[in-house]
């Protein structure tokens, strides 16, 4: 930790296949005792992982591959090819990549924000606790407060009406693409506690003078801030964008309980087409095709993420 | 030392999953039990009391009483009863839907036959033949009624006191109801799609309205969605929501009594299961509130009811089939019925069981007096892949209402492909 | 100087308006959590005017019996995030200091575990449950729980101890440590505040479950809190809705005390570290 705080290593690669490998040694020349160590330690992670996450998924896309629930009979590509025709769906998508802009950019950047901002005042942790409490407060009563919040007349337009902006009230939760912007706000409101614990965490290992000069002083103090702070949080970036794709991609709960995708399933993600088709239609061919695809979108950008954020260290 | 610490944690982690495995494979004859009471899975949570009551009552009769256990999430509860019932890892009692629902169920073969059941309970009057089709799949009868609810209107005494309003007994008299109330700065109807499936209410009642006899046919495939009927249903409803005469279509239904009571709005069109929601709100029936039909809108037409009575199902890999099977039959016997309808401050499914609720009571006569055609209501009265893509057509609707027209092509499109669907399916 | 102070007051306004939104809907929860269930219109209220939110608490606690339930929780959550960072621990630290082959690989087939949602599992895993009697049976669900908890732990942990310098390892290991004492008396310790951060994510988001917690128990013994809170809403709500928003700010209040417990953690090793 004290090492770490000022070494230039700190803000080494964090890719996976950068590790550190003890100096000299190869890959081929991992001695057998030590990779038996190395299985004996991955051995329970990677075997609960597969057994209870990634056989089942196995499953559920092998299914894709067939009909719905009637006749099951091989349908090879159908069901990929009747997803692309459906307009709903390719909304779907749509909704799902402004869930993925959404929340890089909000809660991401807000969490960043408001991570470096507030750790450098002692009543900062204060302001801090205001954001981060939402994130423990439960799924239904998040979706009482949207309610609260969204609703036609809701506490938003009451408040806009107030301030004399009529201009700008609008039905939140009823058109497209407010819903969508409204579920993304309402998970910002969620989750941006999640990135400044995290941010936090990173900021350990970076020198509090340096943060405080960052937060304080006009351009000199933001050049200092983006060439010398923000690349030792790159490790923790790393960390919180991963996961806010992730998250953002599979967002699902809040979307259900705040409009169940409606109206007209004009804020549906993929994730709950997903669970519509196969849960609600019972047409589990159809529900695994779009897992299938979400999937690939998912693992696909975590991947390129990780893969483009080794080629800028280097 | 610290290298033994740890082998000793990972030791006792590694010993203790293995033992909990074990342990948990090695119950596997826990499936049917001789004796104790019969286990009974719903999808609510606040009726657990109700049924462990009427459990007390039915072991008086066949010796085994209830014990419910229940998913708080109906989306959830769907997908483990269609899953559960599959393996013997389901229940002896499971309470499902009727109409199209019931027989989508009883199509997989894994639904016991209650027809012997049935009839016992008919012939001693325990139940109305009427609502027999509700409950068959390929002349089988497969559920048993849970409840009876009727779709009425529930309206606000007082802000009807304080406009000088009677509960209308016409169409006209309906709209002219709405149209005061709305001068008055008070929300007429209640409408909402927030939970989606409610976006059906306003429809199936202005479809109603005008001809009970086409939804029958609806029902059956054998009318079409974009039927005159159904655009009139949808052009009434728009005047409606143009008018102002609907709360906004993000209302949510667990607020309507909240919303009723704060003098908000005047009327609420849903099933008299409803009622134990009002009293709950601090309403009493009677006093802060009442209930009307839905008038006819066409002179001659019939006058009718929307109905909805849940119903019980024993799978065939229920642990204690036989006696599961043996309890329903028990199920409509008077001592039972009186505690559960108590319970439920809803009508019985007995029509040999009066209501104890003043406002349920007087439901009951209006219905025994004008004898309305009994309609089983949208949500069980097609097959479930074509409510749910109406419902979700009817909520576009509720938003940008000048989408009739497309609306009812695109139901009538999806309904097409469904009851071919459904055709394929029930062979 | 001057300079210094504008962009000290500038940084500050903008953190407490940040906070102020924040704190907005939060207030609008408590706000109508303690409106009585009588004064109730449907719609949120900016200043309630009675106060019921002792009322509303016992209300929904008798409704929906949450004493169990919340004992189930809090088991999951301690046991299951516990368990979980645990292996995740070990499972990073094999990818990170240990000379093994294929990291990217073990990487991503553990990693990929947080990526796909969790719908897919659910009827795969239900049916797998009931086949092997791990249905309805807290062993069954904290399997399933610990599983979920490991990839975003084991994210977390791997992408601290990257920052670590490899020399802490290479100097050990010349002096001859073995790799279960170089993980436990150097690594663990140093990895701690990533392993709280990671713990306390995990914690919430098994206290907060509600998918699995119906979908793959069903007896009340079992069902964490979540499920329990859950009865309380829905078509046939057994209490007001005031009492339900009351009984949900009740139920989130272990994870806003691990919050503020974990906040005090923070500063504490952020002074004890720098």
């Amino acid at each position: 930790m004290t090492l770490s705080a000022r070494t230039p290593r700190a803000t080494r690669d964090p890719r996976p296949e950068a590790r550190s490998r003890p100096a000299g040694e190869r890959p081929s020349t991992v001695t057998l005792p030590d990779r038996l160590s190395g299985a004996a330690f991955l051995f329970l992670g990677v075997g609960l992982v597969a057994i209870v996450l990634l056989v089942p998924f196995a499953i559920t896309v092998y299914r894709g591959f067939f009909g719905d629930g009637v006749d099951s009979e091989f349908a090879g590509l159908d069901n990929y090819v009747e997803m692309f025709r459906d307009p709903i769906l390719v909304r779907s998508l749509i909704n799902t990549l402004i869930w993925v802009v959404g929340s890089l950019v909000l809660p991401v950047g807000l969490g960043l924000a408001i991570a470096v901002m507030t750790s450098a005042t002692r009543w900062g942790r204060w302001a801090r606790l205001a954001v981060v409490l939402p994130y423990a407060i439960s799924g239904s009563a998040v979706a009482v407060v949207g309610a609260f919040m969204l609703q036609t007349d809701g506490a938003v337009n009451q408040l806009l009406h107030a301030l004399g902006l009529d201009a700008l009230t609008t039905q939140w939760l009823l058109n497209w693409p407010q819903n969508t912007i409204s579920a993304i706000l309402l998970s910002t409101w969620q989750g941006t506690g999640v990135a400044v614990v995290l941010f936090l965490v990173g900021l350990q290992t970076v020198p509090p003078e340096t943060i405080e000069a960052a937060a304080l002083d006009g351009a000199d103090g933001w050049k200092r801030f983006r060439y010398i702070t923000l690349p030792q949080l790159r490790a923790v970036t790393v960390v919180v964008v991963g996961i806010t794709l992730a998250n953002a991609l599979r967002a699902f709960d809040l979307i259900w309980v705040l409009t169940q995708g409606g109206p007209a399933r004009s804020s549906e993600t993929l994730a709950l087409s997903m669970y519509r088709e196969t849960f609600l239609l019972q047409d589990a061919g159809q529900g695994s095709a779009i897992a299938v695809v979400l999937t690939i979108v998912v693992v696909g950008s975590s991947w390129t993420y990780l893969r483009s954020n080794l080629r800028g260290t280097r | 030392m610290q290298i033994t610490r740890l082998h000793r944690t990972a030791g006792l982690l590694l010993a203790t999953l293995l033992a909990g495995v074990a342990a948990a494979c090695g119950d596997s004859g826990s499936s049917g039990t001789e004796t104790g009471p019969l286990s009974l899975y719903s999808d609510n949570p606040t009726w657990e009391k109700g049924f462990t009551d009427a459990g007390t009552a039915l072991q008086k009769i066949t010796g085994r009483g209830i014990k419910p256990v229940s998913v708080p999430s109906t989306s959830d509860y769907e997908q483990v009863v269609r899953t559960s019932i599959t393996t013997r890892k389901t229940n002896d009692l499971v309470k499902w839907w009727s109409g199209y629902k019931l027989q989508d169920l009883a199509s997989t073969g894994l639904l016991s036959d209650l027809t012997d059941v049935w009839n016992a309970a008919e012939q001693k009057g325990w139940l109305d033949p009427a609502l027999k089709p509700n409950y068959t799949f390929n002349d089988r009868v497969y559920g048993l009624p849970m409840y009876q609810s009727y779709w009425v209107v529930f309206y606000s005494k007082p802000l009807f006191a304080k406009y000088d309003i009677e509960p209308p007994t016409t169409f006209a008299d309906f709209e002219r109801t709405a149209a005061t109330l709305k001068q008055n700065d008070v929300t007429p109807l209640w409408t909402g799609q927030s939970d989606t499936w409610t976006s059906f209410i306003p429809y199936q009642a202005l479809v109603a309205a005008q001809s009970p006899d086409y939804y029958t046919k609806l029902t059956q495939n054998q009318a079409a969605w974009t039927d005159p009927v159904s655009q009139n249903a949808l052009n009434t409803w728009k005047d409606w929501i143009d008018k102002g005469w609907t709360t906004p279509a993000d209302s949510r239904l667990a607020d309507a009594p909240a919303m009723m009571k704060s003098g908000k709005v005047a009327m609420l069109p849903i099933g008299t299961w409803q009622n134990s929601n009002l009293k709950l709100a601090g309403l009493t029936p009677g006093e802060d509130y009442g209930a009307f039909f839905m008038p006819t809108s066409v002179a001659g037409a019939p006058k009718s009811t929307f109905v909805e009575g849940g119903a019980w199902t024993v799978p065939t890999n229920a642990p204690n089939r036989d006696d599961a099977v043996k309890a329903l039959g028990s199920w409509l016997d008077p001592s039972v019925q009186s505690v559960w309808s108590d319970f439920m401050a809803d009508s019985s499914a007995n029509p040999t069981v009066p209501s104890t609720d003043p406002l349920i009571k007087q439901i009951q006569a209006k219905v025994a007096q004008d004898k309305p055609v009994l309609l089983n209501r949208f949500y069980e009265a097609f097959p479930s892949k074509l409510v749910l893509a109406a419902t979700t057509e009817l909520s576009g609707f509720m938003v940008h209402q000048d989408t009739g027209p497309k609306v009812l092509d695109s139901i009538q499109k999806t309904s097409e492909t469904e009851w071919a669907d459904w055709k394929k399916q029930t062979g | 100087m001057r300079n210094l102070s504008a962009g000290r007051m500038v940084r500050n306004v903008v953190v407490v308006v940040l906070a102020l939104i924040w704190l907005l809907p939060t207030y609008l929860l408590i706000a109508n959590a303690s409106v009585s269930n009588d004064t109730y219109s449907g719609t949120a209220k900016w200043f309630p005017d009675s106060f019921g939110l002792w009322d509303n608490i016992t209300a929904g606690w008798r409704a929906a019996d949450f004493t169990d339930a919340a004992r189930n929780s809090l088991l999951y959550a301690v046991g299951c995030a516990a368990v979980a960072v645990l292996i995740a621990t070990l499972a990073a630290f094999a990818l990170v200091v240990m000379p093994i082959r294929h990291k990217t690989l073990w990487f991503w087939l553990i990693y990929c575990g947080t990526l796909l949602p969790l719908q897919v599992f659910a009827r795969p895993l239900f049916l797998a449950a009931s086949t092997t009697n791990l249905y309805d049976t807290r062993l069954g669900l904290s399997i399933v729980y610990v599983a979920i908890c490991i990839p975003f732990a084991m994210f977390v942990v791997r992408n601290f101890l990257t920052t670590l310098p490899p020399e802490i390892t290479e100097s050990a290991r010349i002096d001859g440590a073995g790799w279960f004492r170089l993980f436990w008396s150097i690594h663990v310790p140093l990895a701690c505040p990533a392993m709280a951060a990671a713990f306390v994510f995990q914690f919430v988001y098994v206290w907060n479950e509600l998918f699995f917690g119906i979908t793959l128990t069903l007896s009340p013994e079992v069902q964490p809190v979540m499920a329990a809170l859950a009865s309380l809403q829905g078509n046939f709500s057994a209490v007001g809705q005031p009492a339900v928003l009351a009984a949900a700010l009740v139920v989130s209040l272990p994870t806003v005390v691990l919050f503020f417990g974990f906040q005090r953690f923070f500063v504490t090793s952020l002074k004890s570290n720098i």
